[in-house]
């Protein structure tokens, strides 16, 4: 299950936007990724075609087939008006390739802000990271090697997590 | 891994600034990064050079099934603004704006040059990342933040090498 905030940045819109598109159409207010996809289709007609988000939301579900999978055809082309005198040509696949990439940022990136105000800096900085319990040795001691050997280090550290996790992923396949 | 990816980026004539965990490393940060963050200029041209990188790379995006469809062109970063992959050379984090400072030319406004090996490039600096992690203000930005800012303290204490 997602959160509305999750549901709102895959939807690429606000939250109440998210809250008042769920109410008006009575689309199950439980969080999950297909009324996620399916937000984001209305929201894209929406924003893209002026349409309704009645309107929207029927597009939305002939498109993504109910269950959310993604469609076979690549484009199609889809009805704007009642009788079909305007209709426009809908990527499918930018469609799912957008979302996807946005699922991307979400699992990898994009996390919810910290609520309340930022903290004010009353204690100085080094006595905030000492109370925090960070090394401050550590740091000055970085302080002391050069930009470029900074990066050397990480670089170093990257390559043996690289080395090290390779045999154990090939002995688990 | 990151200095090849970064020799890459510039042999391109690629135009970024680093950011992200990367940047916090070249300022001192005794934390670990799994990714290169960079902040891209967003013309077309640009943004060719990065597609026809991730191209070879083969970039996909991270953290989500395989055999997803995922097209990557230059109208995949006009409409995505956080592109968050995983290439044949690592973990590649794109952002066309970065928090609390801004767009390209903002961030490379606030931007130092650094150097490894013979690539130079350009790393946002530590006041305009501290400035980003309290935009995101994210539960890790959070923590980093602390970290930042020790630095800075430190930083300033005792100026650092060039």
């Amino acid at each position: 299950m997602l959160t509305l905030a999750e549901v709102a940045y895959l939807a690429d819109a606000p939250t109440k936007w998210v809250l008042n598109t769920c109410a008006a159409l009575g689309l199950d207010a439980q969080y999950s990724l297909a009324l996620a996809r399916r937000l984001y289709v209305v929201r894209l007609l929406q924003q893209a075609a002026g349409c309704s988000v009645e309107r929207a939301e029927a597009i939305a579900g002939r498109l993504l087939q109910a269950a959310g999978a993604p469609a076979d055809a690549d484009s199609v082309s889809v009805a704007l008006d009642d009788v079909g005198t305007v209709s426009m040509q809908l990527d499918v696949a930018r469609l799912h390739s957008t979302f996807a990439a946005r699922r991307s940022a979400l699992q990898t990136t994009v996390a919810p802000r910290v609520r309340g105000r930022p903290t004010s800096g009353a204690k100085g900085p080094l006595e905030a990271a000492r109370d925090w319990g960070l090394d401050l040795s550590l740091l000055a001691s970085n302080l002391r090697r050069t930009p470029t050997e900074r990066l050397r280090q990480l670089d170093a550290m990257a390559d043996f997590r690289r080395r090290v996790r390779r045999p154990v992923s090939r002995a688990a396949g | 891994m990151f200095e090849e990816m970064l020799r890459a980026l510039v042999a391109r004539g690629i135009r970024f600034v680093v950011v992200g965990g990367v940047a916090a490393t070249i300022h001192g940060s005794a934390r670990y990064t799994n990714d290169l963050d960079i902040c891209y200029a967003t013309d077309s041209d640009n943004l060719q050079r990065l597609v026809g990188l991730l191209t070879e790379w083969k970039a996909y995006l991270r953290g989500v099934e395989p055999g997803l469809p995922f097209i990557l062109d230059v109208r995949t970063f006009a409409i995505t603004p956080l592109l968050t992959l995983v290439t044949t050379h690592g973990d590649f984090d794109l952002l066309d704006r970065v928090p609390g400072v801004g767009g390209y030319e903002e961030v490379l406004a606030r931007s130092e040059e650094a150097q490894i090996g013979s690539v130079r490039f350009h790393t946002i600096s530590l006041d305009a990342l501290i400035d980003a992690k309290r935009a995101a203000r994210r539960k890790k930005d959070i923590e980093h933040l602390i970290e930042l800012e020790a630095l800075r303290a430190l930083r300033d204490d005792d100026p650092p090498h060039a």
